[in-house]
Formats: structure tokens, sequence, C-alpha cells
């Protein structure tokens, strides 16, 4: 990896170092996705997503004014346009619809799983994403989503619960 | 399906993410042990805990497969002119020097656009070409970034010469007004000044309170990220849809024509993403001249909290050549060298 700070690409980046700023492509990447995924709750938008955000950081990178903020300034990306997108697609209800007719035919038990996620509210989602996908610290989660310790545990408690619910449905329902 | 005691169900979510208490835990034990609904619970959680994490290895085994496709995506892309003045802008001032050259950048910019949305390109081409080959200019720029007070600057450009005065400030900030009565009482018109030189590959800063100045060496990437000859190529990606001629002025008895550059395709992939944040241009230009009398660059941007940047440039004079003078790198009388 490279030890070369945010901060520091950010300004190679404003003298449109294209090298430098795929580093912090590398470095954000999957920080970004699961903020999407979280949002989103599905792998395929999450990617398209994720994918839009790092290209308009590229873009408004002359936007920044702390290097050092890049993180917390592509999630406030990532989270603007994921609500865009869900806002422009009527996205929750129609698509997931489809999907359900869909997975009754899937027979993977990570599509299940996938698709149990996709049905969890956004609020419980975004946690057990950060909290599952990205090194199991509450820590973290709780920082990325500017919540407390405690009411990350409430949501990962009911996140869990409510993943167990809607996969236990999916089983009845075969 | 078997549900688990209403009581236990939290505790037992607990016990699986392993935040539940030594003490708790012990008893949840004992109750498993002799209920079978909730023995049945504990294992069907700790199993979709174990899903969660074997999906978390398959998702971070695709993670550089996605990186990998916005690598891809940002070789295609390359950003529009507006784009990059407003990013060039950025740079610009975080070093001096490189503010005086931003300006002939943004009207070579200004240039191309009226060649191109006035169609008649061949006979503006030469305007352009007499421009980039700058004999002389002078402005007044204003500029704001953000909270900053908009600070007033008198720009020379005078062939690879350039010098800024900073004339003035406007805003309410404190201390604006300080300034003001200052440079009154001191019969001042610049309270610093920037000159360089890009053939010499110098410049100097003079700062007329404390009577000080800075010499500095322009390095190489300095001098050649605004060497003109690029510049003209850099903004050839405006389109000329993306103009539109919104109206005509009269200023002094002279027909002033105004064009609108919005909605600029940032992306040069998906217009929506742009929405209402973006960033526009205008520019009025003299018609008898074809010369812009006054250019306003605005970018809002709404991610990073709601602000608007400007900068507008006016009161051009055009070919007028100046004193030599105004652009000596001889440090003048009385000053002496400022301390870091
Ligand atoms: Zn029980």
């Amino acid at each position: 990896m490279n030890d070369r700070s945010d901060k520091d690409l950010v300004v190679s980046c404003l003298a449109e170092d294209k090298s430098a700023y795929k580093l912090l492509v590398r470095k954000h990447y999957k920080r970004v996705f699961l903020t999407c995924l979280g949002i989103l709750g599905n792998v395929h938008d999450a990617e398209d997503m994720a994918q839009d955000t790092m290209l308009k950081g590229y873009i408004k990178i002359g936007m920044l004014r702390d290097g050092s903020k890049f993180g917390p300034w592509t999630a406030r990306i990532a989270k603007s346009l994921c609500i865009n997108f869900i806002r422009r697609k009527k996205y929750a209800k129609k698509i997931v619809a489809e999907r359900i007719i869909d997975a009754n035919r899937s027979v993977n038990q990570y599509d299940n799983l996938q698709l149990a996620i996709e049905q969890l509210p956004q609020e419980t989602r975004a946690p057990l994403v950060m909290y599952y996908f990205d090194g199991q610290s509450v820590k973290k989660v709780a920082e990325r989503l500017e919540m407390s310790k405690s009411t990350v545990y409430l949501k990962l408690r009911t996140a869990i619960t409510e993943l167990h619910n809607l996969l236990a449905k999916q089983g009845d329902s075969k | 399906m078997s549900r688990p005691c209403d009581k236990m169900q939290e505790k037992i979510a607990d016990y699986v993410l392993g935040i539940l208490g030594k003490e708790e835990s012990d008893t949840l034990a004992e109750h498993i042990d002799s209920c079978a609904d909730c023995s049945q619970y504990v294992q069907a959680l700790k199993n979709e805990n174990r899903l969660l994490l074997q999906l978390s290895d398959k998702l971070d085994a695709d993670m550089a497969i996605r990186q990998d496709k916005v690598i891809e995506a940002l070789n295609r892309h390359s950003p529009t002119a507006l784009t990059k003045v407003l990013s060039i802008w950025r740079i610009i001032m975080k070093n001096p020097i490189t503010k005086l050259a931003a300006a002939a950048v943004i009207i070579v910019a200004a240039l191309i656009v009226i060649s191109q949305i006035s169609g008649s390109t061949t006979a503006f081409a030469k305007v352009i070409e007499n421009v980039v080959n700058a004999e002389s200019i002078s402005f007044l720029l204003k500029q704001q970034l953000g909270i900053q007070p908009a600070f007033i600057c008198k720009m020379y450009i005078q062939g690879e010469k350039i010098r800024m005065d900073m004339v003035g400030a406007e805003g309410d900030q404190q201390g604006l007004e300080k300034l003001r009565e200052e440079m009154k009482r001191r019969n001042l018109t610049a309270f610093q000044s920037m000159i360089g030189d890009f053939t010499a590959k110098e410049a100097m800063d003079l700062d007329h309170f404390r009577k000080t100045f800075k010499k500095r060496q322009l390095d190489d990437r300095t001098v050649a990220e605004f060497t003109r000859t690029n510049l003209v190529e850099q903004f050839r990606s405006i389109k000329p849809e993306d103009a539109e001629r919104i109206g005509e002025e009269l200023q002094n008895g002279r027909k002033i024509d105004v064009y609108l550059l919005r909605h600029v395709d940032i992306m040069g992939i998906k217009a929506e993403l742009s929405g209402e944040e973006g960033q526009r241009m205008t520019v009025w230009v003299d018609r008898a001249s074809s010369l812009p009398a006054k250019i306003l660059l605005e970018a809002s941007f709404h991610v990073e909290g709601k602000s608007k940047d400007w900068i507008e440039f006016s009161e051009f004079t055009w070919n007028e050549p100046f004193d030599e003078d105004l652009f000596s790198l001889q440090v003048p009388e009385g000053y002496n060298p400022a301390k870091l």
C-alpha cells in the first residue's frame, strides 16, 4: 500500500495527477461502496453509485478545501447520490418487488441473505453492512454513521433479529 | 417456525453479537439448556452471523475488481474545460504567483467560448491568437471563495510578465474596514503586489504595509502549467450547445452581448449528476471589438455545505502597453526581506 496521506494525495490531484486520485480510489473505495450498500442494500446498485461517487470526487476535487477530509467528503457525496438515486427510481418499492419474485428461483444461500439485507429498513441496514462487511468494529461504525456506540448496538440487535425474520419468511414461502 | 421466549430474544441477539456480559451469558446458557425454542433461535442467529461473515469475504474478494472498474472509468474520463478552470483556480490560490497566470487562463477560456458560440471561428481565431500571444491586458479581478471576503485585485499581463496588485476587499468581515482606512492613511493604492516573470522564472511579493519583499523562483511545473499555448487546447472541449446568448445591454454607448454557459456536463457521463449544483460562466462581450468586457464565473456546490464561489473579471484594457517598470523584479527602495 502507499503511505502518502490523503491531504498529500489531494494536493497532487489538484495538479491534475490522475495517478494520485487512483491511489485515493484504492484507499477509500471499500468504505464508499459499503456506504452505498448500506443505503441501497443492493450490491449492483451500490457498485454503480460507488463508481459515480469516485468519479464525482475526481471532478469536484478542487472544491475540497481540506484534503485530510477526503473520507467524510466522499461519504457525503455517496449519500447524496444514493438518495437521489432512490428518489429517481422510486427504487425501494418496485425493484425489490421484482427481485422477490426472482429470489424464488434462486437457490444460493448468499442470494437469500442479500435479498433479506435489501429488505431491511435503511436505518438498521447501514449499521449492519458497516459492521459485518468492514471489520466488525462498533467504534468504526459509530464514527462513520455519526451515532453513539450504544445506538449502534441497538441497531445491530434489531438488524440481526429482523434479518432472521426475513430469512425465515423466505423459507416459509418456498 | 419457532419463536424464542419474549424476554430472551434481545439477550440472544446480544449474545451472538458478543456484547452480552458474563453473568447474563451464564443465565442465558442455563435457559437455553432447558428451552428448545431459544436453543434453536441461538443456532439460527449464529448460523446467520457466520453467513454474514462469509458474505463479507465474498464481497471483499471482488473489491479489487470493482476498483479496477472505477479506475477504467477514470481513464476514460477527461474533465471539461470549465471544471478544469475551477480546479486550476484552487491550485492557484495556494500559490500566489500562479494567481496571476490564472487570470490569463480564464480569459483565454472566455475567448474560446465566445468564438465557438459566435460561430465566426475564423475571424475570432485571430483574436484568440492575439490574446494568447498577449501583448498586454489589464483588468480588475474580484473573487470570492466560500466565506472569505471578496478580494479585489488589479492585474497586468504583458507578454511573459505579470503583476497583481491587491487593491481592496469587499465584505463585512472585521478588519476590512481597518484595511481600507490604513490604505487611505498611507496613501496606498495596493496593499500587496506580486510580480512574476515567466521567462526569468522569477517572482517577487511585496507587502506595502510592512515594506517587505520576498523573492521566489518559479518552478518549471508552474511555468509549464500556464504556458499559454497549452491553454488553447485545454478549452477546446467546451461545447457550443452549452452556451446561449441571453441578451444584450448598452454600456457607455457600446453594445454588449451577454452569453451564458450553464449546466456544463461535468461528468461526461451522466448529466443528472450535476443536478442543481454546477457551474456557469457569464460573458459580456463588446460587440464592436468582440472582446470580453466582463466575465463572471460562478460555482455552487452543495455537498460541502451550500456555498457559492465566484470570480469576476471586469474593466478590461486590451493592447495598451504598460511601462516595463511595472514588472520590474528590482526591490523597491526602503523594502526589507520578509521574515518567515
Ligand atoms: Zn426460551
